[in-house]
This record gives structure tokens, sequence and C-alpha cells, in this order.
């Protein structure tokens, strides 16, 4: 199938998924405000063509809305949460810088965005077991040793049928006692 | 992912037959996943505005109340952002238009009687207030006198 109008790269998955602006969990709605005519608004035009899809597409949970000639100055207009407001003046800007600006004051930072990612990371682990995680116990493996609560353990693995006095003279595991040790070397 | 403790839409009011709410049109962008664009997608939403502060093409932002008032009735006018036909700019503060700011001296020549500009912050949206309480309803229907009846 051919790519088809202007710009047809900003229609590919790959394209979207290159956005790096983060936003913050507060903001919750996005407004630019532009002209469809005007050098002063070209940068506006600029983003909202070939950035807003990416903010979109990497925050999708947040409102994005575009406003068009209603104020003689183009300008991004967030809400927040709380109510509070921050306004964003984009005139004779590039798209670059804006998107730029919007990072610097909205956008989750480096710090942030690894914590996050090692959170997710935490959860998806296969190796941790517990209550929060995908698995409770080591005992639902299929392979492993099954529950106690439903399958008893042999005779010889119950802690209360285990010598340990007997256990504790042997060597450990991967010394032979014929071999004398090795005296170290004291620093 | 977000908690909806404090949900706040933005939205244009769109006409309704309800006495006491506003019917707010709220546009989100969705991704079709075939021709992989954002198309804006319509949905409405009854918003709590008893006194009628606002008007049909107003952009309004609208907030989840905590308890439904009724079935519909799930939100109220938080904000009125840009009034219609009286856009005011929140940069510098002063009305205008796509083109140009209004000279307020010029209009007042032209114009005798502008449209009420009403924000939405003044007026109190008493949700404990019942909906009912009507003015007319304090005077009583007809006098609980025995002499005031003519019989």
């Amino acid at each position: 199938m051919p790519m088809k109008g202007k710009f047809p790269l900003r229609r590919t998955l790959r394209y979207l998924e290159r956005g790096n602006v983060y936003l913050r969990d507060t903001v919750k709605i996005v407004t630019i405000n532009y002209n469809t005519l005007g050098e002063t608004h070209k940068g506006a035009r600029d983003f909202v063509f070939y950035n807003l899809p990416q903010l979109q597409y990497k925050n999708q949970n947040v409102q994005m809305q575009t406003f068009k000639n209603l104020t003689p100055s183009p300008f991004i207009r967030c809400f927040l949460n709380d109510g509070d407001e921050v306004l964003i003046d984009i005139d004779s800007k590039s798209n670059t810088s804006i998107l730029e600006h919007v990072k610097k004051l909205l956008g989750k930072s480096e710090e942030i965005l690894s914590a996050e990612r090692k959170a997710r990371e935490k959860k998806t682990n296969p190796a941790n077991f517990g209550r929060e995680f995908a698995r409770e116990c080591i005992c639902q493996v299929p392979g492993q040793v099954p529950c106690p609560s439903v399958v008893p353990l042999p005779e010889e693995l119950r802690g209360k049928n285990i010598d340990y006095r007997t256990l504790l003279l042997k060597p450990a595991r991967g010394r032979d006692p014929n071999i004398p040790d090795e005296e170290e070397e004291e620093d | 992912m977000a908690s909806h403790s404090s949900r706040i839409l933005l939205g244009q009011v769109v006409q309704s037959k309800l006495r006491d709410a506003a019917k707010v049109q709220i546009t989100r962008l969705v991704l079709d996943e075939y021709v992989m664009q954002y198309f804006p997608n319509k949905s409405k939403v009854f918003a709590f505005d008893p006194k009628k502060v606002t008007k049909v093409g107003d952009i309004v932002l609208v907030k989840e109340l905590e308890a439904k008032r009724t079935a519909f009735i799930t939100h109220k006018i938080e904000k009125i952002i840009y009034s219609v036909g009286n856009v005011r700019d929140p940069i510098t503060g002063r009305r205008c238009d796509s083109k140009s700011y209004w000279d307020e001296d010029e209009r007042k020549k032209l114009f005798e009687k502008e449209p009420e500009e009403k924000t939405g912050l003044d007026e109190t949206f008493a949700e404990k207030r019942s909906v009912y309480e009507d003015d007319r309803m304090k005077e009583p229907i007809m006098s609980l006198d025995r002499k005031d009846w003519k019989i």
C-alpha cells in the first residue's frame, strides 16, 4: 500500500513511538490555540502537524484539543488536576523549540522515567514471587516441588526428621576430605 | 493508571432542553489503527448549571462530581474558558478576535449594550442547595389566614 498524503511518515507506528515527551500525571488537558494563516503561527501549525500525534501517543490519558482562529497570538494552555493552568506563549517559535519548552515545563525528567521503568520491571520480572507479583509461590510452577499443604513432603525432607548433628559434621559439598587444605597466605 | 478522583474535561456547550444542566460535547483524539492517524471522537456529558451561566457555543471546563446528581448529570461546570463571540486572550487579558485585539472605547461607541460576560467563577454552584428551591416557592400559594378567604 503506497504512502499517501503530505509527509506520510507521520502515519507510521515507528514515528509515533519516537515521541519522547511524557507529560506529568497532574496534566489532564492540553489545548493549542493557533491561526491557519500568519507567519508567527507557523511554528504552532508545524507543532500540531508533526509533534501532536507523538505527544498524544505517549500520553493516552491526556485530552488534547486544538482551537483555530480564536486569538491573534498562538499559545498552549494546559489544565492541571488541581485547577491550575499553565500558559505557554509560542509566538514565532519553531516546532522543535516549542516541544523542548513543553518537555522542560511539563515533561517527566529522566530520573522519574527510569524509576518508573524499574518499578514496571520489578512487576514483570518472573524471578519475583509474592502477593503483588504474578505468582505467589514457587510451588505454583509446574516441575517444582508441590505445595506441602496439598501434597505432603517425603519424610526425609521434613525438618523434624533431619539429623542435624551428623549433617553439620559432614564436610561441605565440593570438598574432598582426603585432600589436605592449602594454607592461605596472610597478606 | 491515573486515578479518577479529580477528572476534568474540556468541551463545547451544545443545545439541550434540560432546565438545570448544560450538555457539553467533548472531543478527544482517537488513533485509527489502520490509517495510523488521530481523529476527533465526540462524546456528550451533562454538566450541572442551575443558573444558566453558559450559552450554547461556549468552551467550558467540566469537572466530575463526587456523587451523581441524577442518572445523567454526572459533572458540573467548573469554568468558562472562551465565551462565544466574546473571546478573551489569556496572555494579555484583552478581548479579541483572530485578527486583532479589540479597542474597548471604540466598541462602546459602536455598541450600546454588550453581552454580559460571565466566567462562571463568581456564581456559587451550591450543590447542597436544592434545584427546586425557587423564589416563587417561598411565598405560599394561598393565604393561610381565614380572614383572607372569600367564602
